[in-house]
């Protein structure tokens, strides 16, 4: 990757129409450079709070679990479908998981059947758009509500019969046992797992996304899924695939979450997909399909908890947040429309 | 009576690359029906888009009633008078018969209040003018598509045309409906319309018109009284003309490689052929005889209700395109924008789309080796562009053509099938695919092709089927093909 | 002979697509008289059922907003921020500037207005996907205001104000009268003008319309426009109710009016559907919700339900489409 940004750097002139193409071409430069710009601006006006080792710590923490569901979303954009239940997966994997242990469950088996749970209806969905041909939009919000519904369920009954009682000041409290918490929160080298898990995976999709043969079937599906279909690509299975992927992730997002967090909540994980739809927009993947890549996702998204991370620092109101993520994925979101008029040498 | 009521002169219309129409000199009168023919692409449709508003002749003057006049979209052609049913439908789905038959022009006040009453009794004069029984407040969505053709009509005859058009009205319609149709033809005509009535099928043309034009290459023929022809007279003048391909006579030994029997899908029935090593066999027909259905088919894109394919002796049923491929058969699309190409992908990736499997070590691909073979079938092929990593998008038809032959030059199937390979292709990126075609099977390939374009059947078939709404009427040698005897067969004429 | 079994057959499923509104209200009546009889004092009383239309009537604002622009093919995430942008400008004027109330409804009502603008221009002209691009301005606008909430205001100084939404005439609550009102008006547009009746050709056969010189961009503009001002008034009832304005409302409403909606028969890819039929749907989401409340099942199952009916329904829709094309 930096062997690539240095290219770039010492290419010949820098008229403005050649470095739009550029960067039409290599759309993950965009968060990167704002990811850069941040970094840069806030080390310069706050280098006490912003340069600690706990800020980036911390920073990386957050952006770390949503990772996962970043990941699948992408893959989902690109393949021309989306996901609206990842964010209620994440809500119910981690009631669901909690839930599980404290009816004393073991701690693998637990997060075993929860996974595999999720993933089962990511598949089930996954029949239904691509074996049926339900609008993914309508099948993934409405498997969203039943995850959401199943979670409360869930919530409720680990609450009345878990083995450890919760506080009963707090209706949103599960205790959980430390040989789980400690998957999540454990430190090496002053950052805390998941930051680690989160790299993993990371390296993994995007070596996989844009070097393996199967994942690059998604990209062809996502342009055009009938000229894909006579390029002899499986579309109703890889389809399918893509909902099941998406849904471990998420599932596994949400256990992660629940660790970190140190017990059950069902809020934890609500509106999650609208972040990731959010971060994979700003990284440059389209709402069309087909294009866009999986670091740009990812630095999309770790763009957008710079952001929450700006937030903090300044004391800023949260608010204030809101409406500059929107200004930003309205301007991503507007430049796509743009970009997509170009003609682009590649 | 004799004055025509409307009439063009000089029309011509070019696209980006081709001559659709080369001036062109027509009317048509009061009360008569006009047919038109000709093959695919000789140039009707174009001349209807024209009179109906959608395009603007790039030349040429048009003369409603003696008047001239200009269309600049749809609703002002309608507006003085032209109607057109398309092929294509235009209704909207989700709504009743009524408000289709007016739509967007229901009968309102100056509120945009709409007046349902009248809505309904003007939309039932008409349906009953049509014969046709339908309640007015029916959901299109139910109706077959023989009956929704139907409201088409009755859409265009709510305009209150003083000319009609119809395209190819008959292709969707049973029978009854057909009966039915020519009943109102024939009232029309009593009534003082122009219709100008565009088909395939010649026994219509002998039943309803007065007069017959036939269109070639963009350029109309011929027009004549349909008392003074026949038949033959027609067939004649849609492909008379020198073919300017030779033929190169081959002798291809038995060895069959392909065979279907019985073959039977949605849309044909009982399609039986052999295809021999080595070989091009072409499928001719017109436009929706069944020959692309067929061989989506053989390709697994599409499921077989019944018969039986042997790929080199044995028997084999396509799960999918994935296993056709597999076995060696490969399918150029007939639309290469929306079934064969990933436009805003690279030409490379186009290219390995199919083969990207075989490359490569394990999960991974080999980015540099496809960029390199996709490189050697660029040149090969002779595509015009400076670098493999373009986007498809930006090439012309032609050179967007050779990309998708590419890509099965890469696969390398045994047998090839080509689904009209040269629509919308330049006369000299025309050449080169011949010539690539001929390459394929110097090296063992065997080839289908299928196309509507006669001289090419003809000069690069060895043998030729012929097709004829869903069945094989006809199978000619390369020898003794010739444009009247593949057209008299793709029309369903048959010597009794 | 076969062909007339299958149409047999088939009426039933028929009747359901094409008179969805009527087959929600059969199934309506007949889920409500059925549980009126197993719950006569809880379920089955008038209370009950004015409660029921009392609480759709903030939301029911937004399903008679969404419909228009699902049926010609779009979809709009940020009436739920509009919503609470109109309450809280409202509020604000009123409270803080201590402004006339119809002339702070009438500048909160243009603010929305002005963000449907915005919103149409954005999905018409720059020609982004409407899912994105609402989903973007939603952002923006909840945090306008947000940042314009300060922590929410309550008590209106106007009397007035509170008794328009909390009054009664002929013992019916004055928000059920308003939606009602608003839910006729609309559906009258929708079915009966030629306008509005566009939306129709251009969801169904984009295509189509322009050739019929229907100016597509333009009437989806307009519908952005009156789709916000509607979440704009639908926040200031809300507000007149509860005599308060807060950021909390609205969270989640366009997804669960875009699945009242769908399950009302509204096709999600546009071009089909009445505003009949998604009242029926929302109606029948809320007496389902209601009803299961009263039954004591929890809230949770009740999302599970709501979410099988909604995936019943797509599925019905897709399932019959299909069938039909054969």
């Amino acid at each position: 990757m930096e062997q690539t940004i240095k290219k770039n750097k010492t290419k010949g002139t820098f008229s403005p129409g050649k470095v739009i193409d550029l960067v039409a071409q290599k759309r993950w430069l965009i968060p990167l450079t704002l990811i850069v710009v941040y970094v840069i601006a806030f080390a310069v006006l706050y280098p006490s709070v912003f340069l600690t080792k706990y800020n980036l710590a911390s920073l990386l923490l957050e952006f770390s679990i949503p990772a996962f569901v970043i990941i699948g979303m992408a893959i989902q954009l690109i393949n021309g479908e989306i996901d609206l239940s990842v964010g209620y997966v994440v809500m119910f994997s981690n009631v669901c998981v909690a839930c599980l242990i404290v009816l004393g469950v073991p701690v693998w088996g637990a997060i075993a059947i929860t996974v595999l749970f999720c993933a089962l209806i990511g598949w089930l969905v996954g029949v239904l758009v691509a074996g049926v041909g339900v609008n993914s939009f309508i099948a993934t919000l409405g498997s969203g509500m039943a995850f959401y519904g199943l979670g409360l369920m869930v919530f409720d009954y680990g609450y009345k019969y878990g083995t450890n009682n919760p506080n009963p000041n707090g209706l949103d409290l599960l205790h959980l046992p430390d040989s789980f918490k400690n998957i999540a929160q454990l430190q090496i080298g002053g950052f805390q797992l998941p930051v680690y898990y989160a790299l993993a995976v990371i390296a993994v999709f995007v070596v996989l996304m844009s070097k393996s043969k199967y994942f690059k079937q998604y990209y062809y599906i996502g342009m055009n899924k009938e000229a894909a279909e006579l390029s002899g690509i499986r579309v109703k299975r890889t389809k399918i695939a893509a909902f099941v992927i998406s849904a471990t992730l998420s599932s596994l997002a949400g256990v992660l979450l629940v660790a970190r967090m140190g017990s059950g909540a069902t809020t934890l994980g609500v509106g999650m997909e609208l972040k990731a739809i959010t971060a994979v927009v700003i990284g440059g993947v389209s709402f069309k399909g087909g294009r866009g890549t999986m670091i740009g996702a990812v630095f999309g998204g770790l763009f957008v908890y710079c952001v929450n991370n700006a937030l903090r620092i300044t004391n800023a109101p949260s608010n204030l947040y809101k409406v500059i993520e929107g200004l930003i994925l309205l301007c991503a979101v507007i430049l796509d429309a743009q970009f997509s008029k170009r003609k682009i040498v590649g | 009576m004799e004055k025509p009521i409307l009439k063009v002169t000089g029309i011509v219309k070019n696209f980006p690359g081709v001559k659709a129409l080369k001036g062109v000199d027509f009317d048509v009168r009061a009360g008569e029906v006009h047919a038109l023919c000709g093959e695919n692409g000789a140039g009707k449709s174009t001349l209807m888009h024209i009179l109906s508003g959608v395009y603007q002749p790039d030349e040429g003057e048009i003369y409603l009633e003696g008047k001239k006049v200009q269309f600049h979209n749809q609703k002002e052609a309608n507006e003085q008078g032209i109607a057109i049913v398309y092929q294509e439908r235009s209704l909207v789905e989700g709504l009743n018969v009524a408000e289709n038959v007016f739509a967007a022009r229901q009968p309102s006040n100056k509120f945009s209040w709409i007046h349902w009453k009248q809505l309904y009794r003007e939309t039932e004069e008409i349906l009953k003018s049509l014969d046709i029984q339908v309640n007015p407040r029916t959901m299109v969505s139910s109706l077959s598509p023989a009956l929704q053709q139907m409201v088409e009509i009755a859409k265009a005859l709510s305009l209150k045309p003083k000319v009609l058009i119809l395209d190819e009205p008959t292709a969707a319609i049973t029978e009854k409906e057909v009966v039915a149709l020519f009943r109102l033809i024939e009232k029309l005509k009593r009534e003082g319309m122009a219709i100008i009535y565009i088909s395939h099928r010649l026994v219509e043309i002998f039943q309803l018109a007065e007069r017959v034009t036939v269109f070639k290459d963009g350029s109309l023929v011929e027009t004549a009284n349909v008392y003074d022809v026949d038949n033959n007279w027609l067939v004649n003048r849609m492909v008379g003309r020198d073919l300017e391909l030779k033929r190169v006579e081959r002798e291809i030994p038995k060895d069959v490689v392909l065979s279907v029997k019985g073959l039977c899908g949605g849309s044909f029935q009982d399609v039986s052929f052999e295809l021999n090593r080595g070989e091009i066999i072409g499928f001719a027909g017109l436009a929706g005889a069944g020959r692309t259905e067929v061989m989506r088919a053989i390709f697994g894109a599409d499921p077989i209700l019944e018969g039986e394919i042997y790929l080199n002796g044995s028997k084999m049923h396509p799960q999918n395109t994935k296993d056709s491929i597999e076995r060696g058969i490969g399918y150029l699309p007939e639309d290469r924008k929306a079934q064969g190409l990933f436009l805003e992908m690279s030409i490379s990736d186009n290219i390995s789309s199919a083969h990207m499997n075989q490359t490569g070590r394990g999960i991974f691909l080999d980015d540099k080796r496809l960029l390199t073979e996709s490189e050697k079938y660029k040149e090969q092929l002779r595509v015009a562009t400076p670098s493999v990593r373009q986007k498809v998008v930006n090439l012309s038809g032609g050179n967007q053509q050779k990309v998708v032959f590419a890509r099965w030059l890469m696969v390398n199937p045994r047998i090839m099938i080509v689904d009209e390979p040269t629509r919308g292709v330049d006369v000299g990126a025309k050449a080169e695919i011949y010539q690539i075609l001929r390459e394929m099977t110097k090296k063992g390939t065997s080839i289908i092709l299928v196309s509507s374009d006669l001289p090419e059947v003809m000069s690069i078939s060895d043998r030729i089927y012929v097709m004829h709404e869903g069945e094989i009427t006809g199978e000619l040698s390369g020898a003794e093909a010739t444009e009247e005897a593949i057209m008299r067969l793709a029309s369903g004429i048959r010597d009794e | 002979m076969e062909k007339t079994k299958q149409r047999k057959r088939g009426s039933i499923f028929q009747f359901v697509i094409e008179k969805r509104a009527l087959a929600l209200l059969i199934l309506i009546l007949v889920f409500c008289l059925a549980f009126s009889l197993v719950f006569p004092d809880t379920f089955g009383t008038l209370g009950n059922f004015s409660g029921i239309l009392l609480n759709m009537s903030a939301e029911g604002l937004i399903v008679v907003a969404i419909v228009p622009l699902l049926i010609v093919g779009e979809i709009d995430l940020s009436l739920g921020a509009v919503m609470v942008l109109g309450s809280i400008l409202c509020g604000r004027l009123m409270i803080l500037d201590d402004m006339n109330m119809w002339l702070a409804i009438l500048i909160s009502l243009g603010v929305s207005v002005l963000c449907g603008l915005i919103n149409g221009i954005i999905v018409a002209k720059i020609n982004v996907v409407s899912f994105i691009a609402t989903l973007a301005t939603s952002m923006i606008y909840l945090g306008i205001a947000v940042m314009l909430a300060g922590t929410g205001w309550t008590d209106f100084p106007d009397p007035l104000f509170r008794t328009l939404g909390q009054g009664k005439i002929l013992n019916i609550q004055l928000p059920v009268i308003y939606i009602i009102v608003i839910f006729i008006i609309m559906s009258l547009l929708i079915s009966r003008t030629r306008y509005f009746r566009q939306c129709y050709y251009i969801g169904g056969n984009a295509k189509a319309a322009e050739l019929s010189a229907i100016n597509t961009g333009k009437t989806k503009i307009v519908l952005y426009m009156i789709a916000s001002g509607m979440a704009c008034i639908s926040g200031i009832i809300s507000a007149m109710r509860f005599n308060s304005a807060l950021t909390s409302i609205g969270a989640g409403v366009e997804m669960r009016a875009v699945t009242a909606a769908v399950i009302g028969g509204v096709c999600f890819t546009g071009g089909a559907g009445t505003m009949a039929g998604a009242a029926m749907g929302a109606l029948f989401v809320a007496c389902l919700n209601n009803a299961l409340t009263i039954a004591s099942i929890s809230q949770n199952m009740q999302n599970v339900i709501t979410g099988v009916v909604l995936i019943l329904a797509i599925v019905l829709d897709v399932v019959l489409a299909k069938k039909k094309a054969e």
